[in-house]
């Protein structure tokens, strides 16, 4: 795996089936996962691959064995040692079926009919299968997803794991054998749960011990007996923060662990769910750009003009950071480091497609709005919120409306500190269908209808936060009838679909950390 | 093309899960057969584990590379196994519970109950009641047909309709109303 960016890989594929349809989303192994929205993912099948996805993370983040791949993952990239690449791929080959028939049957028990999402998907199809075949001997008394979540999580976590610290793990050569991994545990799982006597203290452990904790101890008891090693509940929380205080000692990306067990559930949902990332084409744009003093005829104003049926003619004036403009495009200045104004298209007709940028630096965006509006077009002014949180602060919108401002740091640590603040909230979710089927939470504060903070999502990531929105003090959702800047927002959006083609929160080179805290343990985030 | 599996296992199209014999007869009784549906139902029962497996074949990527490969499908079928567990009612009872467009979740709920009733008929008898089931739209248990309209789908084979659905009254598996008969529930 040596140069991979861990950051593109994919390591838990979600695909059509026969595959030539496509993937359809992917957990990277490591902190996140992504639905490809290009192909026009959609629908019902859109939120089943969501919660697919999303269920990789869960058993990711709750497991001795998740938190070895997202702490080696995330030490190995970029330029992290070979051996720990060989290892973070060994773990990562060692887990697939555990966790491909976790997810599978996760999304099909998680949503309406939702195995008919899996016709035709043999692969799927037989992940599913095996399964219920290894749950079956449970589910005479439990549910499937009771009976997933210990099952699945216990063979996620074997007792030697616990036995390294972080940096012997780092140093360790999976051509050493270091211990059973996951998918062999499942098989010896199998047979197991063919014991009656197995079974039937399992079944036991969970009928008759009242916290999680005692019920897992009293499950790998059994387990233990028909030879699986397994951790014990104590032994993890005690080994977990450790480890991750280890790696937070690290440079890089600092991971908090959480107590999943207490807090507002929904307010955990919503955070989990806006770690999705969506593709909505297959890699970014190149740039090509000019100033507004030489750009010359190659990029006239005319080439940036578009038209909007509601909206009319207009042109987008974009405030973006350089890193964003980075992150959708190739071809970025180097010397480039502050926010900068611009007009912003894009160009699909020509090959590599191109987005535009006619650069105005740090010029103030009034006087150049001013002589746009001498043009018959309107101008359409559009930034991010990363680019308002890693700018100076001198950047004015006064006199303009509407801004529409694109939510691309973690959406519910922002809208959690405009509560603390107690800023009142307005938020409409508004759906939009055509090639990229999306929805946008948007966000006004304080009956300023100026500016709107969009968060552009899946459905499932919509529903989070909504969930976790409505009903809060000092929060109004409204009708998306009721939104005023119907037509400017529809605008906005075709120019984001078209020039974006990656829609994530955070990954920012200059993000500051998180807060590091250790609390007791529950599941861990990168 | 061999399985990794070893020697008894037989590459399969989606056809071929029916035996073409079976497959023959409902096409001339005018039972359709959704291959696909039928797969996807049979590789989604745990009782298909050790009789049906996809194996996925993985295109080579340059070394060091993780990228977005396209994996081939492909199905094969343990035949001595698939005997060992009555394939024929495994696969009867699917086309049974799909006949009539219900969708793959709804197929799924309906099988371990059609396949139980699969494994007490003879093979003419599990025909029949798919032909019922065909007849009334997937709902062999709520809707009565007339004894001449089963006839007419055997066409030559009529005088064969009577008999069987007889022997399925005897047994409780089939009853005769003013409308016509439809299977017990």
């Amino acid at each position: 795996m040596d140069g991979v960016s861990l950051t593109e890989a994919r390591t838990f594929r979600c695909a059509t089936d026969p595959v030539e349809h496509g993937v359809l989303g992917y957990h990277d192994g490591v902190d996140t996962w992504t639905l490809d929205l290009a192909g026009g993912l959609g629908g019902s099948l859109q939120s089943f691959v969501s919660l697919h996805e999303r269920s990789h993370q869960a058993l990711h983040e709750t497991t001795a064995w998740g938190t070895a791949m997202t702490v080696l993952g995330l030490a190995a990239a970029p330029g992290g040692s070979a051996t720990t690449n060989r290892l973070w791929e060994w773990m990562g080959r060692g887990c697939t079926q555990t966790h491909e028939q976790f997810a599978t049957l996760a999304a099909v028990e998680g949503s309406a009919n939702g195995l008919n999402h899996l016709t035709g998907n043999y692969t799927y199809l037989q992940y599913y299968r095996s399964a219920c075949a290894l749950l079956e001997p449970l589910t005479h008394e439990l549910t499937r997803v009771t009976a997933a979540d210990l099952i699945y999580r216990l063979t996620m976590s074997p007792a030697w794991l616990l036995e390294f610290d972080l940096n012997s793990l780092l140093g360790c050569e999976p051509a050493l054998h270091p211990g059973a991994t996951p998918d062999q545990t499942l098989g010896d799982l199998r047979r197991a749960l063919s014991d009656q006597t197995a079974l039937t203290g399992l079944l036991s452990a969970v009928r008759e011990q009242r916290t999680y904790g005692e019920r897992w101890d009293a499950a790998a008891q059994v387990l233990r007996t028909q030879g699986i090693q397994l951790h014990y509940w104590a032994e993890y929380e005690a080994w977990l923060p450790k480890f991750i205080d280890e790696y937070n000692r690290l440079p890089g990306r600092a991971m908090v662990l959480v107590d999943s067990t207490a807090g507002d559930p929904s307010q955990i949902r919503a955070e989990a769910m806006q770690r999705e990332r969506l593709t909505l084409h297959a890699g970014r744009l190149t740039l090509k750009w000019g100033t507004a003093q030489t750009s010359g005829q190659s990029l006239t104003p005319a080439s940036f003009a578009r038209t909007h049926e509601e909206m009319g003619p207009h042109v987008v004036l974009a405030w973006l950071h350089p890193e964003v403009l980075r992150k959708q495009s190739v071809g970025v200045p180097e010397k480039w480091a502050a926010p900068r104004l611009g007009l912003l298209a894009c160009d699909r007709r020509v090959e590599p497609s191109l987005l535009l940028w006619v650069d105005f630096d740090d010029a103030p965006p009034s006087i150049v709005a001013a002589s746009i509006r001498k043009t018959p077009l309107a101008p359409l002014l559009m930034t991010t919120l990363y680019t308002l949180q890693a700018s100076d602060g001198s950047i004015d919108f006064r006199g303009w409306a509407p801004v529409f401002i694109t939510v691309d740091t973690p959406m519910i640590e922002f809208l959690q500190s405009a509560l603390d603040r107690e800023d009142s909230l307005s938020y409409w979710v508004i759906g939009t269908a055509g090639s990229r089927y999306l929805d946008h939470v948007v966000v006004q504060f304080n009956e300023d209808s100026a500016l709107n903070f969009v968060y552009t999502c899946s459905v499932m990531t919509s529903r989070a936060v909504d969930d976790w929105l409505v009903g809060k003090e000092g929060v109004t959702r409204r009708s998306a009838d009721e939104f005023t800047h119907r037509a400017a927002l529809a605008a906005f959006i075709e120019h984001l679909i078209g020039c974006f083609w990656l829609i994530e929160l955070g990954r920012w080179p200059a993000i500051p950390a998180p807060t590091r805290a250790s609390r007791r343990a529950g599941h861990m985030r990168a | 093309m061999n399985s990794a599996h070893g020697a008894d296992w037989t590459e399969i199209a989606g056809e071929g899960i029916l035996t073409r014999s079976r497959r023959a007869r409902l096409t001339r009784l005018g039972v359709k057969v959704n291959d696909t549906q039928l797969v996807s139902l049979i590789a989604a029962q745990p009782v298909s584990e050790d009789v049906l497996t996809v194996e996925i074949t993985f295109p080579p990527l340059p070394p060091g590379h993780l990228g977005m490969i396209v994996p081939k499908t492909r199905l094969f079928i343990n035949k001595p196994k698939a005997r060992d567990i009555g394939w024929d009612a495994v696969t009867a009872a699917g086309v049974y519970v799909l006949t009539g467009s219900a969708s793959l979740a709804t197929g799924a709920q309906l099988f371990q109950r059609a396949l139980r009733l699969m494994r007490v008929l003879s093979t003419a008898e599990a025909d029949l009641a798919i032909v019922m089931a065909s007849l009334s739209n997937g709902r062999p248990t709520a809707v009565s047909i007339p004894s001449s309209t089963i006839e007419a789908a055997y066409e030559e084979d009529a005088a064969k309709v009577m008999p069987l659905l007889s022997g399925l009254r005897k047994r409780g598996i089939a009853i005769e109303d003013a409308d016509g008969w439809r299977l017990v529930d």
